[in-house]
């Protein structure tokens, strides 16, 4: 059996659990609610009653919303696997209200009704996916009995609260109309979902870059707003409580709110509007978490996003009108489906602008001046597009040209007999209108597989640093004020492909020899390891030796090794600085001895990395 | 769209949208969730196709975007980390239950990358195109989580 076969023996076992049924599709469109999509509010695990009261006159704080009792979460291993049968309990926060509200009130009622009620799940495993009569009326909570519908019907009684009776789902450019003007010109919303009340709730990013913040980047938040009078089921977990920097701030609109700074990967802002309650759930913290935002943040980050909206706008709360967002989601879908893969709008920057300063247009059309002067051997022409003092590597040895007049006679050998293979690859199109155009973080773009490098030089115009083939290459020498004629005895000269490849090889040796102390001489210090889910500083390559089983020693040694030996061509970024080795996995450098050192090699499978924490690799 | 082309569509395309989706998400709810999100946005489309294999890549496209999307919000980490645990597919073989627990541990680029190699049968160019990345980079993934099939399964997984 092939391991086609295999694979697909395999995972054709494996089916969804869902029905997808047209006629769901149609009610929703009448404004009934989609089973599946009341899952986005599921209820969670919270016990007992709220007692919580402000802990200051005129200031409500995180333990204003905090629910009286940690709830259980499940934990997971460091590929996010579920641990069975572990738990841990966390501290959870109403997004209704404070908690002396009717709404945080009647959350806290209903899931300790919740914790309590059919705790081995032997009742739902009965159900299973069949409807249970109860969607209609309960379909945005978690209700399968008549025991539980006469539990939420007590409590929402009790608290005077009506149940949500409809949603629909709000497309990024439909929120204006969902909602009104409340994002600032930095606040991209993403798709979310909004409730008849006019409760709703978003994923989006916001830029942050005015004033001393400039450069900060983009930052990653949820955004709720929960319209009160109407009993909300959702709560967050926020870890612990005490992981937060809290305090009162007045925001650019004169709104006054809690804003709470973490400490990893979850900051809030709180904000009774009076009519609704608002909270932003910030996915970053003092220490930061750069899965979803460009790094830590501190007081003025996060007061900065709290004013990038305009709470003023979101009061008093309006009804939405469902078929103004139907006809308004027609039109964005229509918008996004028109449009290709690689410009849907979470992918709508331009990432080779943000890394070079090139805009995708123009980078594209310098490829194709450059491959179309190559094809037509336009000698003098494309000499003039490249970047001197440069190294020129052919047969006879290596060499320094000042200008395009001097490296003319080694056109031929460089660029001359690859004519066509350099201008076809340059310009080939893996996907309909988009070259395969590759930045790696130097400032450098390149093209046809690290052939071709191309930036930005001091003009603002776009110039070639480096072509090279598998028979020679020219390549800027460093930013070009080198003057010293390459081939000379000069300890910081730029990489060459030999040496690079020599370093590889000399690295899967190494490993494969489990000479850990040679290995550790190669890494450049300072340094952070992180492995199996831990983080830590490593300054000397002692330090690092503690950490050599877990990482580059660990299970995935022969692996890398046998990568490495398997493609030890390096690929340069063209400015004689950093290169890399399969696929970015690993980067390395000329350190300040001279000597080639390692800046950065991690694992995406097992799941390491050692990154250089100094500065200027 | 009317309602039998789209009851046939579902009929046809929703286990291999689901396999996306599980691919990518690595949680059966999340690929239950990202399976009504796909089909949600098939109901809406306006559009017509040149054929079922139109239709398939369409869905595939669909369900690369939706799975991304979902992979961005937080709302679903919330999720998986709070809602029962993902239950364990029964497989006929117990080989069959290896591979699919080595594959489910491996980052999601590499699962995306096994899918739609190994399931569904797309060229590397394809699949580069279908994730907007290289040859080279699929290619590499490829290799990659070949390789550690190899390793974690022995001789289930044969040399390539």
């Amino acid at each position: 059996m092939s391991n086609r076969e295999f694979y697909q023996e395999t995972f054709s076992q494996v089916q969804g659990g869902r029905k997808i049924r047209w006629e769901d599709y149609e009610m929703a469109r009448r404004g009934k609610s989609l089973k599946w999509l009341a899952a986005l509010a599921a209820a969670i695990a919270l016990l007992a009653a709220l007692s919580a009261l402000a802990v200051a006159a005129n200031f409500f704080g995180l333990r204003d919303v905090l629910l009286p009792e940690k709830g259980s979460v499940y934990v997971t291993d460091e590929n996010g696997v579920v641990i069975p049968g572990e738990k841990e309990f966390k501290d959870f926060i109403s997004l209704s209200g404070w908690g002396d509200t009717p709404e945080s009130r009647a959350l806290a009622e209903w899931e300790a009704f919740q914790e309590s009620y059919d705790p081995d799940g032997s009742i739902i495993a009965k159900i299973g996916n069949e409807p249970t009569g109860f969607e209609d009326r309960y379909g945005f909570y978690l209700v399968y009995t008549q025991e539980m519908a006469d539990k939420l019907e007590e409590i929402i009684a009790k608290y005077d609260l009506k149940l949500h009776e409809w949603m629909e789902v709000v497309l990024p450019e439909t929120w204006t109309v969902a909602v009104g003007d409340f994002c600032g010109e930095n606040v991209t919303p993403y798709s979310g979902y909004i409730y008849e009340n006019g409760t709703f709730r978003f994923d989006g990013d916001a830029e942050l870059g005015a004033g001393e913040l400039k450069g900060y980047g983009t930052i990653e938040y949820q955004f709720s707003r929960s319209v009160k009078g109407t009993f909300d089921d959702v709560a967050l977990n926020i870890g612990d409580l005490s992981d937060f920097e809290e305090w009162g701030y007045q925001t650019a609109d004169g709104t006054p709110v809690t804003l709470g700074l973490g400490a990893w990967n979850r900051s809030l802002i709180l904000a009774d509007l009076g009519d609704s309650f608002i909270l932003v759930n910030v996915l970053t913290g003092q220490q930061g978490d750069d899965t979803f935002s460009s790094g830590a943040i501190g007081r003025e980050e996060l007061e900065a996003l709290a004013d990038s909206f305009r709470y003023s706008a979101l009061t008093p709360v309006r009804e939405p009108d469902l078929d103004a967002i139907l006809v308004a989601n027609d039109r964005c879908m229509e918008e996004l489906q028109s449009q290709p893969l690689e410009t849907l709008p979470s992918e709508s920057q331009d990432p080779l602008y943000t890394r070079t300063g090139i805009q995708s247009d123009a980078a594209r059309e310098f490829i194709l001046l450059l491959a179309e002067r190559i094809e037509d051997r336009r000698k003098e022409e494309v000499a003039d597009l490249l970047v001197y003092p440069a190294q020129v590597e052919v047969s006879a040895g290596t060499f320094t040209v000042r200008s395009a007049e001097e490296f003319l006679p080694y056109y031929e050998e460089v660029i001359g007999q690859n004519r066509l293979g350099l201008s076809t690859a340059m310009t080939w199109e893996p996907a309909p209108a988009e070259f395969q155009i590759f930045s790696d973080g130097s400032g450098l773009a390149s093209v046809a597989d690290g052939a071709v490098w191309f930036g930005l030089v001091e003009d603002g115009v776009i110039r070639v640093f480096t072509i090279q083939t598998d028979q020679a290459a020219v390549r800027a020498v460093g930013s070009g004020e080198i003057t010293q004629d390459a081939g000379e005895e000069e300890p910081y000269a730029a990489l060459s492909l030999d040496e690079s490849r020599a370093f590889i090889l000399n690295l899967a040796d190494l490993i494969d020899a489990g000479e850990q102390e040679e290995i550790a001489n190669l890494l450049a210090y300072p340094a952070k390891v992180t492995a199996a889910g831990e983080e830590w500083a490593v300054n000397t390559a002692e330090e690092f030796l503690e950490h050599y089983d877990e990482t580059i020693g660990g299970n995935g040694r022969g692996t890398l090794a046998s990568d490495l030996r398997a493609d030890p061509e390096p690929v340069l970024d063209g400015s004689g600085g950093l290169a890399s080795a399969l696929d970015g996995t690993m980067w390395f450098n000329r350190g300040e001895d001279g000597k080639l050192k390692i800046f950065s090699l991690q694992s995406d499978i097992w799941l390491w990395s050692i990154q250089y924490w100094g500065e200027n690799p | 769209m009317d309602k039998a082309r789209f009851t046939a569509a579902v009929e046809r395309h929703q286990a291999m949208v689901y396999r996306m989706a599980l691919h990518a998400l690595g949680s059966s709810q999340d690929a239950d969730d990202a399976v009504q999100e796909v089909f949600l946005r098939l109901f809406q489309y306006r559009g017509t196709f040149e054929g079922d294999e139109h239709l398939r890549r369409w869905l595939l496209r669909v369900a690369v975007n939706c799975c991304r999307d979902l992979l961005k919000s937080p709302w679903r980490k919330r999720r998986v980390s709070l809602e029962s645990l993902p239950e364990t597919p029964v497989f006929d073989q117990p080989e069959q239950a290896a591979l699919y627990r080595e594959v489910m541990a491996l980052p999601e680029k590499y699962r995306t990358v096994l899918n739609l190699f190994y399931y569904e049968e797309l060229s590397v160019r394809e699949i580069g195109e279908l994730l907007g990345v290289g040859d080279s980079t699929v290619t590499t993934r490829l290799a990659r989580a070949r390789r550690r099939l190899r390793e974690r399964l022995g001789e289930d997984w044969q040399d390539e």
